[in-house]
């Protein structure tokens, strides 16, 4: 086509138009992104006051001078390097055995027919439904009967069993994969296992590195299970220290020094994040697939 | 099926590298972490293996016992970590205490399960929800354990006409008493002298608090900038029973095991009034907005705008770094008499413990060698006499305690020992005093209304 | 809009073809199992035991600390005749059908607007999910501040356009008011299902449509939500058992008040488990917890084939 002198104004044009509808949402998203902001502000404000103006009424946004010292008390007042490795190891293995056993129940669930299939998965989805703290006792003592108090095992062994909300979550992104892929595989010839491996797994990374955020954090940041099961001081974890500058009921919490802790306790968790974007690539599935 | 995997060969690499890497990390990482929970399992006590061993242990190693306390603050917690420390010291190759610090809520979640899983906790500080643990025969009678320790039975050294409102059973101790706290009236030295007020002291009533406040409430274009008093914990309701107290009536008949509520005794119900009053009549208290505009979560004390405020004595720790100067004085009276409440800390011991006389030694510890410490360390008011008025602790204490510590004799236990305690509290009492002190209902209404709820509470059983 | 009819109920049910072999039938049925496998495992292990006892103890009395009584049906009984238990419904029902379609159209926006194509993109979506990161004692502290009447920063703000705030948690009125608005704060997670979802949805298809003149909204509309509605679906049934299930912010922020304005059914589950230790009646209000989110949720299903779109379904017709 020969070209032609556009004779529409700018904001008429394709390129206008998507240039404008990129600087609104960039103003949206930045409005919405300082409005999300302002309580981590507050957080970081709180984390750098001494202890005298942390309640003060108007409160105080910038402490002149800040108390990096702060961070400094929070940090050795618990061995925070061994509860860091403590924690690592927790959610490194609850994240490899979610993972793992997750997506792997969820392609069964997806597109393999069995009977009975829909009411197992009910009952799997069901576990979702029933409040913990009515199984907390029965749960605890199932594994003090089996010697687990006072080891990581109950916090462990569980996710390499699946769990229902990954699972859930899986199964309908499976869903919505196209069945041509594996009918082509089916042809060649590969098992449900290697269909599992090699064609879901790689087309689900999306959904994948979502899981693997969730599930980092949720481990990350349970306090409760760690406490009820482990009595050594030298198991805790990073949650668990955080939970030591609550206060109790007759001296309110060292509020300065729980937010310099979870400002600093939010790093790991914001790190993978930002790293699992990575992962985060617009739809391949239909390549390839066309005619 | 080749088509997908051709059209992306980088997918194909990255997923090796990755299965050699989780392979590394996982063989790696389960090395570490079996070494890690096979090494720190080995010193611990308590467990269910060592229990059935522990009669093995006490011929060959220290006696192994697990005690228990919550969380408070930086420096209270590390006090507790060394009194263990100490006790270990002491009691070097015949007890070995394990103290374990969590925060409250778990604290009693962990007590409960350890006692679901028939595996309890030795020995935990006391609070109110352990009298459930009373209850349910699961605490060790310590009676006889308290009677072997003659100073114990010194009335000169131990408050022994107090310790009735810990005999559950109306004869026997079930804790073991180390430390009390008490109510008092603090106030700011700057306002009062800005003013030229005279400080508060035994002497006062109630009547002559009010008018004082009323001198020390500022207002500045219809808001006020500095309040007189605020009622602080007399708004809980166990300051608030204080007033029936002096007249001569109560909120419940029984401590231990109450089985009717009197709140709407005219008595009860006219202290309620005058507290209330103080707000909405005479507005030289905040109420609850009033207070959040001053300071939030915290007492509006410590902001340095309050002149005056009832509050507990642990609130001393609180105060310590305030930027202005402040003393405490006793509570005030009530048509002329002095009624304010007093608490136990204390140990107990669990009835199926497999350490007795560990645990026990642990109480017995701290409620008599121990008492120098809480001297130094000015956490808690120690139970003992000696210590108590010792003039290293007091020295170390605003020039007003002591005058506060002598009104003990006029103090009463300000606990309420029933099953249904918390409810009675949290359910109850709790939501209609709210109510009240935000004016949303008459004292007369609120008192029949706990009445009503709380002898239904009550009757049910 | 629906391209084709649906093909049966969504879950797919079993009905063997007569004419497909036996013997491939039961092997692709074992296979499902084996894939199946440790979700099954891990019910029979680790949850029906304590799943079945707490069914056991809501017909008992228990404390926890002594062995339980059995009492029957008093549990129940008594729990419809509570005023609180009522109380704790009307929350948790009136937080959960104002919370659940508002996070989810909130979720939903914010996704689309992060899948944009744009440069510092994972800043932004950084900064949106970061608050589902934080939690516990520090962001109840934080939503105090946030809402205190006189200096909280939004009611600061609302008096900047000339509108006085209200009490917020502290006003029986406006405390779960202030709840919900906690709640969209940390829709990150949500959004970043929707995100993922989106991310699935080929660019050949908007690219087509383009072609045959298809404006934004019809192409949204068209495109972008049925081949959603399975990550919709997902959202929209755990918003449901989620917003049922609320605890922390409830628990830490108000502690259930001001007078019970915010005594959610998980709150007051909590008070009579391990602050009561009624643990045999807590055990009941979970078990009517259960069942209300279980008919719920089964609504949902069912409502599924409607809405629900399958790529499964797409061959065959």
């Amino acid at each position: 086509m020969a070209s032609q002198v556009s004779t529409l104004p700018f904001w008429r044009t394709r390129r206008g138009q998507e240039r404008m509808i990129t600087a609104a949402i960039f103003t949206t998203l930045c409005i919405g992104g300082a409005v999300v902001l302002l309580p981590f502000f507050w957080m970081l404000s709180t984390a750098l006051k001494p202890a005298e103006q942390v309640y003060l009424s108007p409160p105080v946004w910038v402490p002149i001078p800040p108390q990096f010292i702060n961070f400094w008390t929070a940090l050795t007042r618990v061995p925070f390097y061994l509860y860091a490795f403590n924690t690592s190891i927790i959610v490194v293995f609850v994240m490899i055995g979610t993972l793992l056993s997750c997506s792997f129940a969820a392609y069964g669930f997806a597109r393999l027919k069995a009977p009975g299939k829909d009411l197992i998965f009910m009952l799997v989805l069901g576990t979702l439904m029933l409040p913990g703290a009515v199984t907390l006792v029965p749960t605890y003592l199932m594994f003090n009967a089996f010697g687990w108090v006072n080891t990581f095992l109950p916090l462990i062994v569980p996710s390499f069993f699946g769990s229902a909300f990954n699972i859930f979550l899986l199964r309908q992104f499976y869903q919505t994969l196209p069945v041509e892929l594996e009918d082509a595989a089916k042809i060649d010839g590969a098992n449900p296992y290697r269909i599992w491996w090699s064609i879901m797994l790689p087309l689900s990374q999306p959904v994948l590195a979502t899981v693997a955020v969730f599930t980092f954090v949720s481990t990350y940041n349970d306090f409760f299970t760690p406490l009820i099961y482990l009595s050594d001081e030298s198991k805790y974890t990073i949650a668990v220290a955080l939970s030591f500058f609550q206060g109790s009921p007759r001296i309110g919490p060292q509020m300065h020094l729980l937010m310099a802790a979870v400002t600093v306790s939010l790093l790991p968790p914001l790190i993978l994040f930002i790293g699992a974007q990575r992962f985060f690539v617009r739809g391949i599935v239909m390549s390839g697939i066309k005619g | 099926m080749s088509k997908p995997t051709d059209s992306q060969p980088k997918r194909a690499i990255s997923r090796r590298q990755f299965l050699r890497a989780a392979a590394v990390g996982a063989a790696a990482l389960a090395t570490t972490a079996l070494a890690a929970c096979g090494a720190a399992s080995q010193p611990t006590a308590g467990q269910p293996s060592d229990a059935t061993s522990a009669p093995a242990q006490q011929a060959s190693g220290p006696q192994k016992v697990r005690a228990m306390m919550w969380l408070n603050s930086p420096v209270l917690d590390e006090n507790f970590k060394l009194r263990a420390q100490m006790f270990n010291e002491l009691n070097q190759g015949k007890y070995e205490v394990d103290l374990q610090l969590l925060p409250y809520d778990q604290y009693w979640s962990k007590l409960d399960l350890a006692y679901a899983a028939k595996d309890p906790i030795d020995t935990y500080m006391w609070d109110v929800q352990a009298y459930t643990h009373y209850k349910s025969g699961l605490l060790r009678n310590l009676q006889g354990d308290i009677d072997t320790v003659t100073d114990f039975a010194n009335a000169e050294q131990y408050p022994l006409e107090l310790y009735d409102y810990w005999r559950f059973d109306g004869t026997n101790l079930f804790g073991v008493p180390e430390n009390i706290q008490m109510m008092a009236l603090y106030y700011n030295k700057d306002i009062f002298d800005a003013a030229g007020v005279a400080y508060p002291d035994a002497t006062w009533t109630y009547d002559k608090l009010l008018e004082v406040a009323k001198q020390l409430t500022i207002s500045e274009g219809g808001k006020t900038t500095q309040y007189g008093f605020d009622k602080g914990a007399l708004g809980a309701w166990w300051g608030a029973q204080t007033f029936g107290w002096a007249a001569g009536s109560s909120f419940f008949d029984n401590v231990i095991e109450p089985t009717k509520f009197t709140v709407s005794d005219p008595r009860n119900v006219e202290g309620l009034q005058w507290l209330n009053d103080l707000v909405y009549v005479h507005k030289v208290a905040p109420d609850a907005t009033q207070a959040q505009a001053i300071a939030q979560d915290v007492s509006l004390f410590q902001t340095g705008k309050l002149a005056m405020v009832a509050d507990g004595s642990w609130y001393i720790s609180s105060n310590a770094n305030s930027a202005f100067k402040w003393d405490m004085a006793p509570l005030p009276m009530w048509k002329d008499k002095r009624a304010l409440p007093f608490w136990f800390g204390g140990w107990v011991v669990a009835n199926a413990s497999k350490a007795p006389e560990a645990a026990v030694a642990w109480g017995k510890w701290s409620a008599t060698e121990y008492q120098k410490e809480l001297v130094k360390n000015r956490d808690w008011i120690p139970i003992r006499r000696a210590e108590r008025e010792a003039a290293e602790y007091l020295s170390g204490l605003p020039s007003g305690f002591k005058s506060v510590v002598d009104t003990l004799p006029d103090a009463r236990i300000g606990d309420l020992y029933h099953g249904s305690s918390a409810q009675l509290v949290n359910e109850i009492m709790g939501p209609t005093f709210t109510e009240l002190w935000n004016n949303n209902v008459t004292p007369e209404a609120a008192a029949a209304d706990i009445d009503a709820k709380a002898n239904a509470l009550l009757a049910k059983g | 809009m629906q391209a084709h009819p649906p093909v049966g109920s969504a879950i797919v049910s079993d009905t063997v073809p007569a004419q497909r072999p036996i013997r491939r039938w039961n092997r692709e049925a074992l296979h499902a199992y084996v894939f199946m496998s440790p979700a099954i495992l891990g019910i029979l292990i680790f949850t029906l035991g304590p799943v079945i006892a707490s069914l056991f103890l809501s017909f008992t009395e228990y404390n926890i600390i002594t062995d339980p009584q059995w009492v029957g049906l008093a549990n129940y009984t008594e729990l419809f005749q509570e005023r609180l238990f009522w109380q704790a419904f009307r929350v948790s029902a009136i937080y959960s059908v104002v919370s659940v379609p508002l996070n989810l159209g909130f979720a939903l926006g914010l996704a689309v607007l992060l899948n944009h194509k744009m440069r510092g993109m994972m800043i932004f979506r950084s900064v949106y999910y970061l608050p589902t990161v934080i939690s516990g004692v520090g962001v109840a502290m934080l939503w105090r501040w946030l809402f205190n009447s006189e200096f909280g920063l939004i009611n600061v703000l609302l008096a900047k356009v000339g509108i006085s705030g209200p009490a917020w948690l502290l006003d029986e009125q406006w405390a779960l008011s202030a709840l919900i608005i906690t709640s969209m704060w940390s829709v990150g997670g949500t959004t970043l299902i929707f995100l993922a979802g989106l991310q699935g949805i080929p660019q050949e298809l908007y690219e087509a449509a383009e072609i045959d003149g298809a404006g934004r909204w019809s192409q949204f509309r068209s495109i972008t939500l049925p081949l959603l509605s399975n990550v919709t679906f997902f959202n929209l049934v755990l918003g449901i058992i989620g917003a049922l299930q609320v605890f922390t912010d409830a628990f830490v922020i108000t502690r259930g008040g001001p007078n019970q304005a915010t005594l959610f059914l998980a709150v007051y589950l909590y008070q009579h488990a391990f602050l009561y230790l009624n643990m045999g009646y807590a055990s009941a209000i979970a078990w009517f917890m259960f069942l209300l989110v279980m008919v719920l949720t089964l609504l949902v299903f069912k409502s599924s084939p409607l809405w629900v779109f399958y790529e499964s379904e797409r061959k065959g017709t």
